[in-house]
């Protein structure tokens, strides 16, 4: 559907922002663009949309070529972050401007309006104006009147990143339905990983105007490929290692005086490789005694957090932090144990 | 207690250097004496009879009025566009033209004035009350700019993008979007550059000629003659007309939150 290929954006001559940028999002997917505050996700938005001139590359929507095609004539459906609404006008008029650009008759522009409404649960707001609205009714005239023109492709900058943390949940609940009941193919750009992860079909995961990682939410949250996708994903914890054996499914990395087995594809790793081991706090254990792929720990400091306990603890291998159940048995201060499950190891090249 | 002594004070001397004048003004304009004196004696409204029965103030007063509508009229013309540009286009050397277009502003009037006189001898041969519009909406096209700017920048520039996103062109964002949200900017800079326009005395002193005069000239050369409560009395009506045309302004489109 959508198809952006080697695409190329510079504000400043010969500085990109994004740089050798592919994406691709399918018919009626919904594709979140995640990652930290300035790394182009906007910038990209803005290039689909047409509001930022390309340096090289091309943007497709179903097959025709939209690179030179100015913003007006696009037919794309865009979502501002501060949603934009014309301030001067009632909603019913807002949502009404793109039918009016189109030429809809006087008639069916009201019929489609009270439709558009109702699907976002706005009927009989319509001669206010957004002056008059909550910031969560504004974001769904916002909605509507993104979608009330039947867009090809239907944009989302950090929708709901100006509701507060409730409404940003059922927010994006209802953006998800709405998005599926249309099957209208979708952009969303989001720096929160929870909200991309819960909403979309696809993850891609952006950092200094490149593509990270790509793939579905659990591929995405499970299996970082990147430190910078480990990082933003939250792998609290990571050491150096070295692999000393690779199988099928297992790879087998030494790193300090101990071994440890990760049952992880070896993909382009080879014996000798150094590498990086991730894994988050929450999958590790702490045990009094030797168990195999442990590590013997110091434990620094425990620290109460509701329904889990941390830990943090030093080692050979540096310090990290363990997250255990709040029901488990406690560790003090001391000499312990770092168990880590071969299944809860991320290994990827330094 | 002793700051709301000295707050009370200070706003008590603010109040009467300001009102002052005025009241003294407004208070002469009703004295039956026949020079301007304060306290006045006695009560007459000869004086503001007499404002109508002389020809020279009801002529340059409609000069004033149709300079003042015109010029500011005009003054909006150029100035939109270019408020617009300047908001809107990173062009080379926007700073340069935004300093350039502030120079009517700091150059003090009479040189203003004097040059113009200049140049439209050198280079024009308009009647009087051409060039008093020239040289009017000269003065005037920088206020039209800055607060039409001003306006401008208070818009979302993504409310715009909106409008573009869903099918307007450039023009039909700006004729459907943009003109209705800073209207009241637009009013606040009518109302300012008519005021300027019907108050100012130094570059219509230069540009004005026999048989045109703007009121102000009209009252500067009475008062070379006379020196009677009539000058009191009309600036009394001046006053009235111009607390009105605000008040009015400002009812209508809330015109405070510009200047
Ligand atoms: N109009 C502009 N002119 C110059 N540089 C810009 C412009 N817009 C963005 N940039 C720069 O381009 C980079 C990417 O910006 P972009 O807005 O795409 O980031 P983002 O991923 O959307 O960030 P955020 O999460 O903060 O919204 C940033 O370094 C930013 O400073
Ligand atoms: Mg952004």
């Amino acid at each position: 559907m959508l198809k952006i290929n080697d695409l190329r954006v510079e504000y400043e001559k010969g500085v990109p922002t994004l740089d050798h940028y592919d994406l691709t999002v399918n018919e009626g997917e919904l594709v979140s663009l995640l990652g930290p505050s300035g790394c182009g996700k906007t910038t990209t938005l803005r290039a689909v949309a047409g509001f930022v001139d390309t340096a090289g590359g091309q943007i497709t929507i179903s097959g025709r070529d939209v690179t030179k095609i100015p913003p007006n004539k696009r037919d794309i459906g865009l979502v501002f972050q501060s949603y934009a609404l014309f301030p001067h006008l009632t909603v019913n008029q807002n949502v009404a401007f793109g039918l009016r650009m189109r030429r809809v008759t006087k008639k069916d522009q009201s019929k489609r309006v009270d439709e558009a409404l109702r699907l976002v649960d706005l009927e009989g707001l319509g001669e206010r104006r957004p002056a008059q609205l909550s910031g969560g009714q504004q974001q769904r005239v916002a909605l509507a009147r993104a979608v009330v023109i039947e867009p090809q492709l239907l944009l989302l900058d950090e929708p709901l990143s100006n509701l507060d943390a409730k409404l940003r949940v059922n927010m994006r609940t209802e953006i998800r339905r709405l998005q599926q009941r249309l099957s209208v193919t979708t952009l969303y750009v989001t720096h929160d990983q929870i909200e991309a992860l819960a909403i979309s079909d696809r993850v891609v995961v952006m950092n200094h105007g490149r593509i990270e990682q790509s793939g579905t939410p659990e591929e995405i949250y499970k299996q970082p490929q990147t430190p910078f996708v480990a990082d933003f994903m939250g792998f609290e914890n990571h050491f150096a290692g070295t692999v000393s054996a690779v199988d099928t499914d297992a790879l087998t990395v030494q790193a300090a005086d101990t071994t440890f087995q990760a049952s992880q594809a070896s993909g382009d790793l080879r014996a000798g490789d150094e590498v990086w081991v991730y894994f988050r706090s929450e999958s590790a254990q702490l045990a009094a005694d030797a168990v195999p792929n442990s590590v013997p720990v110091n434990v620094l400091l425990r620290t109460f957090q509701g329904n889990a306990i941390e830990y943090v603890i030093q080692s050979d291998l540096g310090e990290f932090k363990v997250r255990l159940p709040e029901d488990q048995v406690r560790f003090d201060a001391g000499p312990a144990y770092l168990s880590l499950n071969p299944d809860s190891l991320i290994v990827m090249p330094k | 207690m002793k700051i709301s002594r000295w707050y009370t004070l200070s706003l008590g001397i603010v109040y009467f250097f300001l009102l002052g004048p005025f009241l003294i003004i407004f208070a002469a304009s009703f004295g039956a004496e026949s020079t301007l004196s304060f306290p006045p004696r006695g009560f007459s409204l000869d004086w503001f009879a007499n404002v109508f029965a002389n020809e020279q103030f009801i002529r340059s007063f409609w000069t004033s009025l149709q300079l003042g509508l015109i010029a500011t009229i005009l003054s909006l013309i150029f100035g939109v566009p270019v408020a617009y540009a300047l908001t809107h286009f990173d062009f080379p050397g926007a700073g340069f033209v935004e300093t350039l277009f502030s120079l009517p502003i700091l150059v003090p009037g009479l040189v203003i004035g004097l040059s113009m006189l200049n140049f439209f001898v050198l280079f024009g041969k308009f009647d009087v009350l051409t060039g008093l519009m020239i040289g009017h909406t000269a003065i005037l096209f920088p206020y039209s700019v800055r607060v039409v700017s001003v306006a401008l920048r208070n818009l979302d520039p993504a409310v715009e993008e909106a409008a573009v996103n869903l099918g307007a062109n450039r023009l039909r964002t700006f004729l459907l979007i943009v003109l209705p949200n800073i209207r009241a900017g637009i009013a606040a800079a009518f109302i300012l550059g008519f005021i300027t326009s019907f108050n100012n005395v130094p570059v219509s002193v230069f540009l004005s000629g026999p048989g045109v005069n703007t009121l102000p000239i009209a009252m500067l050369s009475y008062m070379e003659y006379y020196f009677d409560p009539t000058i009191a009395a009309l600036s009394t009506i001046l006053i009235i007309f111009s607390i009105v045309l605000v008040q009015a302004a400002e009812r209508l489109l809330g015109l405070s939150q510009f200047v």
